[in-house]
């Protein structure tokens, strides 16, 4: 028994040694998740817009292109319970915030993060953001999320730079720059495809995300901030494969929303022509260009809006 | 709690240290694995813990009753209670819905139309197909008086429901594991180190071999609409390997997990793509419920004697039962029903019991005649498998004339080479091990240590390089 005990613990020590330590170095690693933490914990004080959303706002929204001071804490496939958690997070640190900026896309309420083929980013936020939804170590661990290849190759290239390589691929202002500088991809096939991807079988996410929504909101009138709702814009491959009952039950309680709440303004972009092909990564995803086309509207929307220049954003914005 | 996760990495261990230091104590021992094995099966849902406690119940008062009469009529009245319930809680569970649906739509062809149909919609408790059959095979013995009626009820709930093979099998007989609950377990280190083995590799089953063919069957079968019929007959192929590894991948696990604590679990696999016929498939394909049916089903139907129309009878109904054991659907019953067919012949020219030994036994490959026979058996059994992975028999259907189109000869879609390399590789470690109960055992020639430590790194870095996305154990939802 001792002798198999003895065999079975010299057998692992390597393994879990080797365990742990690229799971140690690929966390030293900095990347969007850890970058943006930093920001907020550091500058949250001074953020006057918070963007926050999944990976249309992450590549669609550029804070450099809003007149005042803006952040942009949204994440690939970032659903609602993570906006939630950020903004409740960073929420007594923001002193100084007037709007929120959130994109309410085909998908947003009827999808978590948990529940798709993305749900390996979950690590992310329990790892660099420190939140505690989750605790299965699946959901809190690089090495059981990264492909093998992938971590290999990060972790030999961190400690052969001695310690500078980093992960980011955010702006500053925490703007997604991948698709900036990457070709467009075929707006047909990535509009069919994404539409399917993301057409729910289930729509029984609707009512915890309609609850996180009117809190996110609730939350956000006490400290008087408004609230910028958008339906992001998209090309007809992609709308012209959208299911039409999913669609119409979104626009459907984004409008009680408004109604409910007088610090809500709400937009829709997606057949909006002012977008052009050209604006577009794939179908669904707005490029560099694009991206500073929509924020430049947005920033005009809500420095227009008579009703929150009168509740005070003017003063604000000078 | 899946076996391929952090959660039974860490149960495992700590199990193992708390049975072993209460060595030697049967009681404390098995009460500690009934604890294990509940807690095991409550972390799916707590809720199914009352089923399989009553199920338990059931069977033990059953065996308690039988034990104290002689008297005929009491006894089958005591059997048929203990059927009604384990086959009820099934019916209730598993084909309710599934009857509800399919009178609904017997009636309206017949046009005699009835109001919808009541549909349960219930979440199907994780391995009820097992543990009930399990626990029946404890009613049937003790009826035939094969087996003596316990009364030690801790003995028996933790048979019942040893974590090991709970939820996915091998369906243990009651009267091979049962008495091994009574019996001083002396730890044994060769049992256990081969038990490691054998889990390593279930794992690189599951892990490598399933979980990566998964994704392409997953895919394959769900757009067979638009691929040529050369991907779908690849689509059929990594259906195939991914169900083996799925299903085989868990037994060894369970076998070796078992070996751990002292047990000894049937065998449920022995290499069975490598059968010369379907006859050998099926004595070589999930072992434990095919005899299971054999002995409880067949035999008691009359077997293979008889006149030819019973033979064919009881081939069918014992076929189509299987398939249908494995889930409400038609799908299945097609599925049992096609692989009755191809038993068929070989049970009326009395050719079914042909091949019993181990193919090219003594030699390093099958001779031309073995290849053409293990290439025809494993083809039959694709286009099979292509029903039991289908979502309904039309589109089983519609996926076989996709293959056997123009099409078939072309270059395929979907190509993986990494993933069809490890098939090819685990093909040929399971060929050179087909001797073995699993592919890692080495009990002939002792390799020298540092060759064998090598091995097993080698393995555990395939399985953490070449590992698929996590996927719930196909049987499962059985």
């Amino acid at each position: 028994m001792s002798q198999f005990v003895r065999k079975i613990i010299l057998f692992a020590l390597p393994i879990l040694f080797f365990v742990f330590f690229v799971e140690y170095i690929a966390r030293q690693i900095p990347n969007d998740y850890s970058y943006k933490n930093e920001y907020l914990s550091k500058n949250a004080e001074n953020i006057e817009i918070l963007v926050l959303g999944s990976s249309h706002s992450f590549y669609g929204i550029n804070p450099d292109h809003f007149t005042l001071n803006a952040f942009n804490a949204s994440h690939v496939s970032q659903s609602l319970n993570y906006d939630y958690f950020i903004f409740e997070k960073f929420k007594n640190n923001f002193s100084n915030m007037k709007v929120l900026v959130l994109p309410i896309s085909y998908f947003t309420l009827f999808s978590r993060l948990e529940d798709g083929i993305e749900d390996w980013r979950v690590k992310n936020y329990s790892i660099y953001y420190a939140c505690e939804y989750h605790s299965s170590l699946k959901y809190k661990t690089e090495i059981l999320n990264t492909k093998p290849m992938e971590i290999g190759k990060q972790v030999v290239k961190y400690l052969w730079s001695n310690g500078k390589t980093k992960n980011i691929t955010v702006s500053k202002l925490g703007f997604g720059l991948n698709f900036s500088n990457q070709e467009q991809s075929d707006l047909i096939a990535t509009g069919i495809s994404a539409a399917k991807r993301h057409t729910k079988k289930k729509l029984n996410k609707l009512d915890g995300n309609l609850e996180l929504i009117n809190k996110l909101i609730t939350d956000s009138s006490k400290m008087d901030i408004k609230v910028f709702l958008f339906t992001p814009p998209a090309l007809s491959s992609y709308i012209e494969n959208l299911n039409t009952q999913q669609l119409s039950v979104m626009q459907t309680n984004i409008s009680n929303i408004v109604k409910k709440h007088s610090n809500v303004e709400y937009h829709s972009f997606l057949q909006d022509d002012r977008f052009v092909k050209g604006d577009f990564k794939d179908a669904d995803h707005l490029n560099g260009i694009g991206a500073k086309k929509l924020t430049k509207i947005i920033d005009r929307m809500i420095n227009n809006k008579k009703e929150w220049v009168a509740m005070g954003l003017s003063n604000k914005n000078t | 709690m899946l076996f391929n996760s952090i959660e039974f990495a860490i149960f495992l261990p700590v199990l193992f240290c708390l049975y072993w230091f209460v060595a030697g104590k049967i009681r404390v021992q098995n009460a500690l694995l009934l604890i294990a094995s509940y807690f095991f099966y409550g972390w799916w849902d707590w809720r199914f813990l009352s089923l399989i406690a009553f199920s338990s119940s059931v069977d033990y008062f059953v065996g308690i009753g039988l034990g104290k009469t002689n008297n005929k009529a009491k006894r089958k009245i005591l059997l048929l209670i203990s059927i009604l319930v384990n086959i009820g809680f099934l019916a209730f569970f598993k084909y309710f819905d599934f009857f509800a649906e399919n009178f609904y739509k017997a009636f309206t062809f017949l046009g005699q139309p009835i109001s919808d149909p009541i549909l349960l919609n219930i979440i199907l408790p994780v391995g009820i197909s097992f543990y009930t059959f399990q626990t029946l095979s404890y009613s049937i013995d003790t009826y035939r008086r094969k087996l003596e009626p316990t009364k030690d009820i801790i003995a028996f709930f933790a048979f019942v429901s040893f974590f090991p093979q709970l939820v996915a099998g091998p369906i243990e007989r009651a009267t091979n594991l049962l008495p091994q609950f009574y019996k001083n377990r002396v730890f044994k280190y060769d049992e256990a180190s081969d038990g490691m083995r054998q889990i390593l590799w279930g794992l690189f089953k599951k892990i490598v071999i399933a979980d990566n063919c998964a994704i392409y069957a997953n895919d394959i079968f769900s757009n067979y609409g638009n691929y040529s019929g050369s991907t779908l007959l690849l689509g059929a192929i990594f259906f195939a390997f991914q169900i083996y590894g799925d299903f085989s991948g868990y037994s060894d696990i369970a076998i070796g997990t078992s070996r751990l604590f002292g047990f000894n679990l049937m065998r449920n696999f022995a290499f069975p793509y490598f059968s010369r016929d379907i006859a050998e498939f099926w004595r070589r394909w999930h072992i434990s419920l095919s005899t299971w049916f054999r002995d409880y089903v067949y035999i008691p139907l009359g077997g293979s004697r008889g006149g030819t129309w019973m033979k064919v009878r009881n081939i069918f109904i014992i076929f189509i039962v299987s398939g249908f054991w494995h889930g409400a659907n038609w799908t299945f019953i097609a599925w049992g029903a096609l692989n009755a067919i191809y038993f068929l012949p070989l049970m009326l020219l009395k050719k079914n019991r042909m091949n019993t030994d181990m193919i090219a036994e003594g030699r390093l490959l099958p001779n031309l005649k073995e290849t053409a026979q293990i290439g025809t058996t494993f083809f039959i059994t694709l286009i099979a498998w292509v029903f039991f992975r289908a979502e309904t028999v039309s589109q089983a259907v519609a996926y076989i004339f996709g293959i056997f189109s123009d099409s078939l000869f072309s270059i395929p879609e979907v190509f993986p080479k990494k993933i069809i390399l490890l098939i090819f590789l685990f093909i040929l470690t399971e060929w050179f091990q087909r001797n073995k109960q699993h592919a890692l055992q080495f009990v002939e020639i002792k390799y020298p240590a540092i060759f064998r430590w090598s091995l097993y790194y080698c393995v555990v870095i395939v399985i953490w390089m070449f590992g698929g996305n996590q996927q719930e154990f196909i049987y499962f939802q059985f």
